[in-house]
């Protein structure tokens, strides 16, 4: 057979135009996320754009939801009579994940060879021509088992476009730059350690390990991966489920490489956060051809002016208004006097009023704001209305057409879209995310406004670690500190922001899983917050408040008697200690009893055991004395009720 | 090159003191490598030597870290032994001492035996009062000094290291090493070179587990698995009130080093051990001149807040004044730093296992100049000697004999038609004829007698190995306790 040449391979992309998640909700509530404006160009020409500089030569677009917007938009745009590269779309409305989407692809049998897979979502500078061909090269003289090379940028731990709540370790040969591990660093709940299974390293000389990768899932694929993907009908996720199934897989005997790209731009727009990061990176020029006077869109007018200024025709500012820098002002966008504008994107059509304050925010196009509102750090969709001095704190989502205020404040993390006549609801976050796999923590850290960022100073155990049981050991307190504090804190996160039972509930029950503690463990916790809640000079008033409001919380936590006299152990120990709960002992137990979190048996049984307890324990035997003989009569009482019933 | 130049010629003139040398001469107990041949604590019952007097390529091991320090322009070494084995030791340093030229102080000193490496050092602590090198009497190395020790001259880290390639000492094995019980995972943070990760493979078992704090401070680490400790380190002078604080910690390698790698990413470790504290005892020079520096804005806020917080100190009650300092001591941005030296393009290695010791006696020999310096001139008829051998002072060899790649001691006396291959002959050995060796070590007094055939043997001190043994892989010994293969 006569060697085929390179030029005979056409070079594929595919594309995955679906998020497969809700995180910019309630923008993507009626198109998809391929098609936001970042900094008013639609995200997909970014990824295309990226694909073409790139060489390649076909390009399939996968969409399931809103398909038809796909469709249409790349109908209308300069792609759809492109020869380089051809544009198709593949339409599918049964995917739930990159991998029905992949196997969808290996099902129509589109790919002839090596492809590039990206979603929909990126932003790139990068010429992947080289890197695709050290990957066929890769397949034909060294490892014909190589089936992806991974291509990931250095960065540093808490760079801003590193996609949070993502985070990563990669373990790479030192030499072959071949992917030997990967672990999900998301810091919920917090890991003590990244593990590498000391049999994968083998013969290796040398380990590198990254833990400041972007990682924007481009990656060059073999036809293997679709069919991989085929095989193993369970694997959803490329990271998780497919480079973890097949690094850990001897059977399958493939490799997966990386490719590191020192410079160069690629990221991801995978959360609203990231939206704001790589804005930024776009305005600071960092995307560099793809910059807003490059005008990607065939009616774009931008103009470059220093510093990072960019505008298109028709814009009208007044001579006062302020345009700081790190600014993009669509066409015909007018801004009123003595306005502000900083780190932000404006598009086409809005109409910004007299004193009003931008900053870090993006507004889509046909949005009017008017005289002295104050936003910050937020997205707005299109024709929107915002009222005069209306306030938007960092954090926000703004659905289309909403009219908000005037003179009202949107409150930090909202996330609001309009009913028919524009007013505006909010939507409440619902604690069942969509993706059973992902910590809904770390869902919020890809909130816009979000501000966090890897402590390096998390403590860890120091005597420990001289063995591997040693070190197990370490691992456990840990952990235990971690969930003590994380319970804690989602406590008086329950407690000061005012969460219903079920959701402080739900919390909790989340923690437990997550760290795999038990029942007994929440309520050692639990009790003693709740306890701690009770102001002690407003007794009963306090006591009552307090165990009306959370006293159900318990509820949750016991579920027999054994678990109930766990309790009463709990509130024995914590009395012990904070001795001026003694006297009220009898009080919580009553208010307990009244919302049936203790029976009385348990309370009974619990008294009882008491009986022989040395000081201080007698006294809390003491303080209870009196509910408990009104227990008893009462018991008896039904007895005796119980008894003349019979007769 | 110029800078080690200069303080050569200064130091002739004033010596000037900038480190102290302690080297390990004795054994930590659970030091198993070359049990065959050596022994620290009865060395005149069993007549073995102790490990620091072994000979490497016809010199003592000792005479090799001498040689170094030397070169190193360090005056004042300690030599810490066991008693038992303290007049072999010292007998080999004052040899030492007779040769150089150079003044230089040795002092030997006892240590109780089977006690841990940093145990010995908390011992001598008031011996050391300056910046101190720690070595082991196994390791041996031609590199340059100056390497390592520049480095901690210019970054003043807390303690530098020196690393060597295991690989290169096998490659370049006759015999390829059975196992390795002294492997490593050395994990070195990639843009500074800084330790941040040192466990014997042994240790981590199936799974390397990297601690997520340590990531996040250092994300790009290199792991390598051809690297050893060659436990050579510098330390600052305060390391020692460390291990003088603290009676749990036994090894410098195993407690003393893993605590300072975590003190780099944990500031729960730094406190446990009050290293904070030392830290801000020990003020480094230079940050505190660049904090007195004009361009130095942010520093001259640092000394305000400094003095503030000392002013304090005089008022308010101690407790609420450590927080103030605490903060200060933070402020001043000191901190814990492992530094590692990867030994490249030197020949550096561990004397630690039999195989070892045998392959550093052969590469080593391969180097040396001088194949014959006592010209023991018993060359018979018909006998090779081939060129990376080596033979000490009076010693013969008979007719037809056969001698590739053997170190051969003094006063051994070698009969005729012996062949002998990659092995180490001590001193004052007799071999009868017709004797064939094979990657053997034979200890000094010992006797091998007629037609014996030995292959990857070791015998031990004065131990008369019978007739035609035919032996292969075994251990003859005639120690107290090791009771294996005794005829």
């Amino acid at each position: 057979m006569a060697p085929r040449s390179e030029q005979e391979e056409v070079l594929q992309a595919v594309v995955i135009a679906d998020s497969f998640n809700e995180r910019f909700k309630p923008l993507t509530a009626n198109r998809p996320r391929c098609l936001l404006p970042l900094l008013n160009v639609p995200l997909i020409e970014y990824t295309l754009e990226f694909l073409a500089t790139s060489g390649v030569e076909e390009v399939f677009v996968v969409c399931c939801a809103h398909s038809e917007a796909i469709k249409d938009y790349i109908k209308k745009s300069r792609w759809q009579n492109s020869i380089l590269p051809r544009v198709k779309i593949v339409v599918s409305q049964e995917l739930l994940s990159v991998g029905d989407a992949l196997r969808e692809i290996d099902s129509k049998q589109l790919l002839q060879s090596d492809f590039v897979l990206v979603s929909g979502d990126v932003v790139s500078n990068v010429d992947l021509s080289s890197t695709i061909q050290e990957h066929r090269r890769r397949r034909k003289e060294t490892d014909k088992d190589a089936i992806m090379t991974m291509v990931l940028r250095q960065a540093s731990v808490n760079h801003r476009s590193r996609a949070r709540g993502e985070e990563s370790v990669f373990m790479l040969d030192g030499s072959t730059n071949e992917c030997i591990h990967w672990e999900s660093m998301t810091p919920f709940p917090p890991k003590g350690f990244a593990s590498l299974d000391t049999e994968r390293i083998g013969n290796r000389k040398e380990i590198a390990v990254f833990n400041d990768l972007i990682d924007c899932q481009i990656d060059i694929c073999s036809v293997d991966v679709p069919a991989l993907f085929t095989e193993n009908f369970d694997w959803q996720e490329l990271r998780r489920d497919f480079l973890k199934g097949v690094l850990e897989s001897e059977l399958l005997g493939k490799t997966i490489y990386c490719h590191l790209l020192k410079s160069h731009y690629a990221a991801r727009v995978a959360t609203p956060h990231m939206y704001d990061a790589v804005s930024k990176d776009v305005l600071a020029r960092w995307s560099y051809p793809m910059v807003p006077e490059s005008n990607m869109l065939v009616d774009h007018t931008y103009k470059y002016s220093r510093p990072h200024i960019y505008k298109e025709n028709g814009v009208k500012l007044a001579i006062t208004a302020d345009l700081e820098e790190n600014v993009a002002i669509g066409k015909d966008t007018i801004v009123g006097d003595n306005s502000r504008i900083l780190n932000s994107v404006i598009g086409r059509n809005c109409r910004i009023g007299a004193r009003v304050v931008i900053q870090d925010a993006y507004i889509w196009d046909g949005t009017i704001i008017e005289d002295d509102c104050i936003i910050s750090k937020c997205i707005i969709d299109c024709n929107v209305h915002i009222k005069a001095k209306v306030k938007v704190e960092s954090g926000s989502l703004i659905a289309q057409k909403v009219v908000i205020g005037p003179d009202i404040t949107i409150a930090r993390n909202s996330k609001i879209y309009g009913d028919e006549d524009g007013r505006p609801l909010q939507i409440e976050e619902s604690e069942d995310s969509d993706d059973e796999e992902v910590d809904a923590r770390n869902v919020a850290l890809g909130f816009i406004g979000e501000e966090w960022t890897f402590d390096s100073d998390v403590e860890c155990d120091v005597n420990s670690e001289s063995d591997e049981s040693d070190a197990s050991d370490a691992g456990e307190t840990e952990d235990e500190n971690d969930w003590k504090r994380e319970a804690e804190a989602t406590l008086e996160r329950a407690f000061n922001e005012g969460h219903s039972i079920d959701i402080a509930a739900l919390e909790l029950n989340t923690l437990k899983m997550a760290m795999n503690i038990s029942f007994h463990d929440l309520r050692k916790i639990s009790i003693p917050s709740i306890l701690k809640l009770i102001d002690l000079s407003k007794i009963p008033q306090s006591l009552d408040q307090v165990l009306k409001r959370w006293g159900k919380l318990l509820l949750k936590f016991s579920h027999n008697e054994e678990d109930q006299i766990d309790c009463l152990r709990i509130l024995e120990d914590f009395c012990v200690i904070h001795e001026n709960y003694v006297k009220f002992v009898s009080r919580i137990l009553h208010g307990l009893y009244d919302l049936d979190v203790l029976s009385e048996d348990a309370i009974i049984k619990w008294h009882q055991s008491l009986k022989s307890a040395p000081e201080p324990k007698s006294k809390i035997r003491e303080a209870a004395q009196a509910l408990v003989q009104w227990l008893q009569e009462a018991e008896e009482e039904d007895d005796d009720e119980d008894d003349e019933d019979e007769d | 090159m110029f800078l080690y130049k200069d303080t050569t010629i200064k130091s002739a003139v004033h010596p000037v003191k900038e480190f102290q040398a302690v080297i390990l001469a004795g054994r930590p107990r659970d030091w198993g490598g070359l049990d065959t041949l050596t022994d620290d604590t009865d060395a005149k019952r069993t007549s073995k030597l102790p490990k620091a007097a072994l000979p490497v390529a016809g010199k003592p091991m000792i005479h090799y870290q001498l040689q170094w320090l030397e070169a190193a322009r360090v005056q004042d070494i300690l030599v810490l032994c066991p008693p038992n084995s303290r007049q072999e030791i010292a007998m080999q340093v004052d040899k030492y001492e007779e040769f150089s030229d150079l003044q230089i102080k040795v002092q030997v000193l006892q240590v109780p035996h089977g006690e841990g490496t940093a145990d010995a050092l908390r011992s001598v602590k008031d011996h050391i009062k300056l910046d101190f090198i720690v070595m082991t009497c196994d390791v041996i190395t031609d590199l340059p000094p100056h390497h390592l020790i520049d480095l901690h001259r210019i970054h003043g880290p807390t303690v530098t290291t020196l690393l060597y390639d295991f690989q290169k000492l096998e490659s370049a094995a006759e015999r390829p090493c059975k196992k390795d019980e002294y492997a490593q995972y050395i994990g070195i943070e990639g843009a500074k070179g800084r330790l941040v990760y040192a466990k014997a493979q042994e240790d981590v078992g199936e799974s390397l587990r990297m601690r997520a704090a340590m990531l996040r401070k250092f994300p790009r680490v290199r792991v390598h698995t051809n690297l050893r400790d060659a436990h050579v380190y510098i330390f600052k002078r305060w390391v020692l009130d460390v291990i003088a604080g603290n009676k749990a910690i036994s090894s410098v390698r195993k407690d003393l080093l893993r605590y300072l790698v975590q003190c780099q990413y944990s500031k729960k470790a730094m406190k446990a051990e009050h290293i904070d504290e030392l830290l801000a005892a020990n003020p480094d020079p230079l940050q505190e001149a660049q904090l007195l520096s004009t361009t130095n804005s942010a520093g001259i806020e640092q000394l305000l807040q400094r003095a503030e917080s000392q002013t304090d100190d005089s008022h308010s009650p101690p407790n609420a004044a450590a927080e103030p300092l605490r903060k200060a001591t933070t402020s001043n941005g000191q901190q814990v730093v492992c530094a590692a030296v990867i030994c490249r393009d030197s020949f550096c290695a561990r004397a630690n296992t039999v195989w070892a010791f045998g392959e550093i006696n052969r590469q080593l020999a391969k180097n040396v100049p001088e194949k014959n310096p006592g010209g023991s001139e018993m060359r018979a008829k018909q006998t090779q000697f081939g060129p990376d051998s080596m033979i000490g002072e009076y010693s013969q060899i008979g007719e037809r004999c056969s001698v590739k790649k053997t170190i051969i001691g003094k006063h051994c006396t070698i009969g005729k038609n012996v062949k002998i291959v990659n092995s180490v002959i001590m001193d004052y050995v007799v071999i009868e004829d017709q004797v064939k060796l094979d990657g053997c070590i034979i200890s000094q007094h010992a006797k091998v007698l007629e037609k014996a055939q030995l292959k990857d043997c070791e015998v031990g001190p004065k131990y008369v190995v019978d007739k035609e043994t035919v032996g292969k892989g075994e251990q003859y010994t005639e120690s107290h306790f090791l009771d294996i293969n005794q005829p």
